[in-house]
């Protein structure tokens, strides 16, 4: 008799087991703590009063700075990747609320990430989209369909103060824009459910005007579409990011 | 000794009826949805549409309300002076009329010709350059283009927001009043995908109906279009949606066409082969609107070319058309006109009743 019942309790326990199955998987999730510091040659950024030195003799004020990190991916020693579902984060300077975001990883030691700067080709094709990608962050362009991946907007510090702007775009073809990026930590990290690993981002603006292209403002102060110079930039920018600090 | 069956069976039976209810709890019903789906209708003969009324966005009779009451929206514009009716207009199979350029706020004459809605689901890329891949982004460009409507995505979603009957309209068609860009471009696409055009004579007489008949002119008129024109204007949408240079001399010089998306030197003056569907309506024609009439078209094709590098083959030759045979191209070009599409209900302009209650004038009424 006693049997007969602990076999149907325990039957009970098995069914319940299998139907949360999936949200078990969840609670073994930690999280990574990104935060972005965006730097001009190891200076603080500080956007509008701030001039910086460029390696090509200019020296400019910066008033906007945005660009999308996707498609996030943490790698542990195997080489196996886990994937942040729906990965798209724009970080814009001026909005300090962007430079701070929390991804859920699963538990585990993970050895490196790697990131794409941009937006990647399916959802440049794929309609309206919302949050990070909602067009209303004026991150699109509706003149030939597609996202800005990576924007950068200031003067020169001369006498007439003349404009620069970069909206970097471009996701087919040779027009191609998108950049992964790779990040090793210099230790392995370790996420563990219920904790949180706090991770610091960093991006040089330098990097967008040298190597392995010089970018001359008084004779490429204007990149709003796709083509050369778009894609100059963005291998100039593919190098931007370094890891400062991971606890 | 029958009760101790009983208790047996029930023993078991329990475990397996938790069973069921568990399994009914992991899969909780669908949240029920606003309303019924609607359907897209088109003749079997014609291909899967490109733009499918899929789970991304699933075709409403509310969301199509919705997207029909954004469309004749004049405050989507910065003044509030222009909708996308302004311009697209449903007895020109919503063309402009008479406006070889569109014209759009404060006066301002853009450089092409604003083109016919219908049949969008169809279309792989929008505009005469093809510059816009997806229906439901196309919209954000008129909102935004200065000599359109010149105001930003933002700000038409703030003031839609701000708007209590729209927020009527988005509960009915979304379950709740939340509005943003997502919601108001999805609407949007649902109101003009509906705009399907298949019931000119030449659709009927194709679909064999009761009393649909070819006059001897017309059909004489077919045999002519199908060995002079249908390998750009390919049946039953009437084009094949490739970009190309028919020869026509250039009005604007800095329009390229295909080439300014591109930036390919082969696609320069290469513009998309445009449906000749509803051409009674659509008038003026071309990208730049050059023709008032189809003779005029005719006599283009018909005359010396604009010979430059990216002219389409099939342009070299001179079209030769006797006047009988030039009268029965114009008589089957007639059959592709469709007068139950340019006068249907379901697309007319109501927000006069839709935002009654939210429009100043409606104080005035006593
Ligand atoms: C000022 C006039 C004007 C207004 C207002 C306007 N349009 Fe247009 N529309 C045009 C013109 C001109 C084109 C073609 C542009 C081009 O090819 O560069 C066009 C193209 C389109 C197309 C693509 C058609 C095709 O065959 O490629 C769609 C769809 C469309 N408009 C929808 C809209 C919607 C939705 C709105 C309102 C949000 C709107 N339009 C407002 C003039 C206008
Ligand atoms: C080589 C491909 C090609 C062939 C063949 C061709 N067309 Fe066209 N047609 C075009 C293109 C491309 C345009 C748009 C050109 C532009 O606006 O720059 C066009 C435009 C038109 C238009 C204007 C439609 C509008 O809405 O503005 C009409 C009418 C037309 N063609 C009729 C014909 C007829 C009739 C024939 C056969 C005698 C024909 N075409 C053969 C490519 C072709």
């Amino acid at each position: 008799m006693t049997i007969k019942w602990t076999a149907a309790i325990l039957s009970v326990c098995i069914c319940f087991a299998v139907a949360t199955g999936v949200r078990a998987q969840y609670t073994t999730n930690g999280k990574l703590s990104v935060h972005v510091q965006n730097v001009f040659n190891g200076a603080p950024l500080m956007l509008n009063d701030r001039a910086y030195g460029l390696t090509a003799g200019d020296s400019i004020f910066i008033s906007a700075y945005k660009f999308y990190v996707s498609n996030i991916r943490l790698v542990n020693a195997e080489g196996k990747e886990v994937e942040e579902p729906e990965s798209y984060h724009l970080v814009n300077e001026a909005r300090s609320s962007s430079k701070t975001f929390d991804i859920d990883v699963p538990e585990g030691r993970y050895i490196s990430m790697r990131f794409m700067i941009g937006v990647d080709s399916l959802h440049n094709v794929s309609g309206a989209q919302t949050d990070a990608l909602d067009p209303v962050n004026a991150m699109f362009w509706d003149w030939n369909t597609g996202y800005i991946m990576a924007k950068l907007e200031g003067r020169r510090n001369d006498p007439e103060q003349t404009e620069f702007s970069f909206h970097i775009g471009g996701f087919a073809g040779a027009n191609n824009t998108l950049r992964w990026v790779t990040l090793r930590f210099a230790t392995p990290i370790t996420i563990k459910a219920g904790f949180s690993t706090e991770m610091v981002l960093k991006t040089d603006v330098a990097e967008w005007f040298k190597t392995p292209n010089m970018i001359y403002l008084d004779k490429t102060p204007v990149v709003t579409m796709e083509g050369a110079d778009a894609v100059r930039i963005a291998d100039n920018y593919a190098d931007m990011f370094s890891l400062n600090h991971v606890e | 000794m029958w009760s101790k069956k009983f208790v047996r069976i029930v023993k078991f039976v329990m475990p397996c009826f938790l069973l069921a209810l568990l399994f009914i709890y992991a899969c909780p019903p669908e949240i029920a949805r606003p309303e019924k789906q609607w359907q897209l209708h088109y003749p079997d003969s014609w291909s899967e549409p490109v733009y499918k009324f899929d789970k991304n966005n699933k075709l409403t009779k509310a969301g199509f309300e919705l997207g029909r009451t954004l469309f004749y929206d004049r405050r989507l514009s910065r003044n509030g002076t222009i909708s996308c009716g302004s311009c697209h207009q449903q007895f020109a199979a919503f063309a402009h009329i008479d406006h070889p350029t569109s014209h759009g706020i404060d006066n301002k004459l853009g450089t092409r010709n604003t083109p016919p809605l219908f049949n969008l689901n169809w279309q792989p890329a929008f505009f005469w350059d093809g510059a816009v891949n997806h229906l439901e982004v196309q919209p954000i460009s008129p909102m935004q283009n200065p000599v359109e409507m010149d105001e930003t995505l933002a700000n038409v979603v703030d003031k839609v927001a701000g708007d209590t009957a729209y927020k009527r309209l988005f509960k009915a068609a979304y379950g709740d009043e939340k509005v943003n860009s997502q919601r108001m471009l999805k609407a949007l696409a649902q109101f003009m995908g509906m705009m399907v055009s298949c019931n000119s004579k030449y659709d009927k007489v194709m679909r064999k109906e009761i009393g649909a008949e070819f006059t001897q002119s017309e059909a004489n008129g077919l045999v002519i279009f199908r060995n002079k024109c249908a390998s750009c204007h390919k049946e039953p949408l009437f084009t094949d949606y490739t970009y190309r240079n028919n020869g026509l001399t250039p009005k604007f010089k800095t329009d390229s066409g295909r080439a300014v998306i591109t930036k390919q030197p082969g696609d320069i003056y290469k513009f998309r082969v445009p449906s000749l569907r509803n051409l009674k309506y659509t008038w003026p024609y071309m990208h730049d609107g050059r023709f008032n009439e189809l003779e005029q078209v005719l006599d283009h094709y018909a005359g010396e070319k604009f010979r430059s590098a990216t002219m389409d083959p099939a342009m070299q030759m001179r079209l030769y058309l006797t006047a009988t045979e030039r009268k029965d191209l114009l008589a089957f070009l007639g059959t592709l006109n469709d007068k139950e599409f340019v006068k249907d209900e379901r697309f007319k302009d109501l927000t006069g009743q839709t935002l009654q209650s939210d429009h100043p004038h409606s104080f005035d009424k006593k």
